[in-house]
């Protein structure tokens, strides 16, 4: 009863408090999110000096008690990469993630990533299945131009060379920037530790006491280039998620990989000048030697590889040895590279003109690169 | 008959004597204790519940248990405790039966009944101000139990927020 009077009586003195406790609040800048660090021990210690009848002061006794902080699993901060507009059928896709943490110690987020294909076919990306983050609060308020920052002591003697997670090497956000851990040093009898950060926080960084630091990392998802269905391109939407205690958190933006594949047209013209002009058609006496021209032009936007001509004699025509030339731009047959019967991947064989150059002169750019093939054949 | 029992007086003084000199070194012996405890809600009932870790945002309340172990009883009982650090005081929660209670928000050296509890600080202009002190301020609670008899017990309490 007389405990229910203090309290009440308690209550009466704190009530104006309350109201001049918002004023004040009003001047006083407050941090957004105050934390402490997980496995920060909080240590209370009462003292009680007293006297005796006499009013003698008595030797003081205390007591301890402590409570350690526990993990609050927070959702990281998931980056979106940037659209892939002009991925290849067959090239897979690298896409590189930052994922930062939030919590107030070390946490392990398991990691996911689905494809959603559309006019490709289904994709399995491929990703790490987890990844380790640290994360700890800051013990005083960090400012621009400081080398290192105070962060609480966790407890663990051990573990001289990490706090909470983070290691020398690690990068950790500190008011937004990503700072690369060089020192740690433990204070275990002030209940603190020391983290070097090797350079000058940015100007203009005020971080309050008790916001989280947390690590920031890297991590690639490989999401294979499915083929296209039908026509030149299609997409690939990726998702990759972070799931921790504190739930999943999805990319904000999903990505969408854009496929291409090469599409090649093929003309084929002749001259009777010596292969200055082309035409479709054409009219000639027996005798006369015409020139061929074939040319592969890739329409689509991704480079096609290992281009190669196949072309049989037609009858009444007889190949002129060692008259091909090839050109990878616009050429006449005068300007064009010569290519020996035999030599670079040109044959004829079987009355039979075959040209599969490989490597560079056998890829042909998307957007309109060209390939171009001469030869002589005289009418019989 | 008066000199048989004669040396019965004298037992008894010698009784009286040996008595008298147990009271002179009786003592007050105070004991303390503190627990740790989580308030947990299971429909309309709370309990308390001891713990030894906690959550950033918990509120913790600690519970200082005194008892007199001597023979005498103790006077001007001053239980002082620092708010423990990474935590914040929370507002009309320190309370004991028979403890007056006072704050100190400049780290134990001066301690007031809250709405005398102040701190300065100086505006942009230079001109310094008086602004009283929020129990997020402060930095110890003290309780004061003017008597504690022997053999008798009690306790105060306060709590925090894990910050």
């Amino acid at each position: 009863m007389k405990a229910t009077n203090r309290s009440a009586g308690l209550a009466r003195i704190f009530s104006p408090m309350v109201a001049l406790a918002l004023a004040v609040a009003a001047f006083a800048p407050t941090a957004a999110f105050a934390s402490t660090a997980a496995n920060t021990t909080i240590v209370n210690t009462a003292t009680v000096n007293y006297n005796d009848a006499g009013n003698v002061a008595q030797t003081a006794v205390t007591a301890t008690a402590s409570v350690t902080v526990t993990l609050v699993a927070s959702l990281p901060l998931l980056s979106s990469p940037p659209a892939v507009p002009g991925a290849s059928q067959g090239v897979p896709t690298v896409l590189t993630y930052t994922i930062t943490s939030t919590a107030n110690g070390q946490d392990t987020y398991t990691l996911g990533s689905s494809v959603v294909s559309s006019n490709v076919g289904p994709a399995t990306p491929t990703f790490p299945a987890s990844i380790q983050l640290g994360g700890t609060t800051l013990a005083s308020a960090a400012t621009a131009g400081a080398t290192s920052i105070l962060v609480p002591y966790d407890g663990n003697v051990s573990g001289a060379a990490s706090i909470n997670g983070l290691v020398v090497g690690n990068q950790i956000m500190i008011g937004g920037n990503p700072y690369t851990i060089t020192t740690i040093t433990k204070n275990a009898s002030a209940n603190t530790a020391t983290i070097g950060i090797g350079a000058a926080l940015s100007a203009g960084t005020a971080v309050a006491a008790g916001i989280v630091i947390g690590q920031t990392a890297t991590f690639t998802v490989t999401v294979p280039s499915s083929a296209v269905t039908t026509g030149s391109s299609g997409t690939e939407t990726v998702t990759t998620t972070a799931t921790s205690g504190a739930g999943t958190t999805p990319q904000a933006t999903p990505t969408v990989i854009t496929i291409s594949r090469p599409t090649l047209t093929v003309t084929k013209t002749v001259s009777t000048d010596g292969g200055t002009t082309f035409g479709a058609t054409a009219t000639a006496a027996p005798g006369v030697s015409l020139v061929y021209k074939i040319v592969a032009t890739n329409t689509g936007t991704t480079q096609a590889q290992a281009v190669a001509f196949t072309d049989l004699i037609p009858q009444y025509l007889t190949y002129v040895p060692n008259s091909g030339k090839y050109s990878t731009a616009a050429a006449t047959y005068s300007t064009a590279t010569a290519v020996a019967d035999g030599a670079g991947g040109y044959t004829f064989s079987a009355n039979t003109v075959a040209f599969n150059p490989g490597g560079a002169t056998g890829t042909v750019a998307g957007s309109n690169g060209v390939l171009i093939l001469f030869f002589r054949a005289t009418i019989n | 008959m008066i000199r048989i029992w004669s040396p019965a007086p004298r037992a008894f003084i010698a009784l009286a004597l040996s008595l008298a000199a147990g009271a002179s070194i009786a003592k007050p012996r105070l004991e303390i204790a503190i627990a740790q405890a989580r308030e947990v809600v299971e429909g309309k009932k709370t309990r308390m519940v001891p713990i030894q870790s906690a959550s950033p945002g918990d509120v913790v309340q600690y519970t200082l248990t005194y008892a007199n172990k001597g023979d005498e009883v103790a006077n001007d009982a001053v239980i002082d405790d620092p708010i423990p650090k990474g935590t914040t005081f929370l507002a009309n929660t320190a309370a004991g039966e028979g403890a007056e209670v006072t704050f100190s928000s400049d780290g134990g050296k001066t301690f007031a009944a809250p709405v005398r509890l102040s701190y300065e600080i100086r505006l942009p202009s230079g001109e310094v101000q008086k602004r009283i002190a929020t129990p997020a301020d402060y930095t110890h609670v003290r309780f004061l139990i003017k008597q504690v008899a022997a053999g008798k017990s009690g306790s105060v309490a306060f709590r925090v927020r894990v910050n």
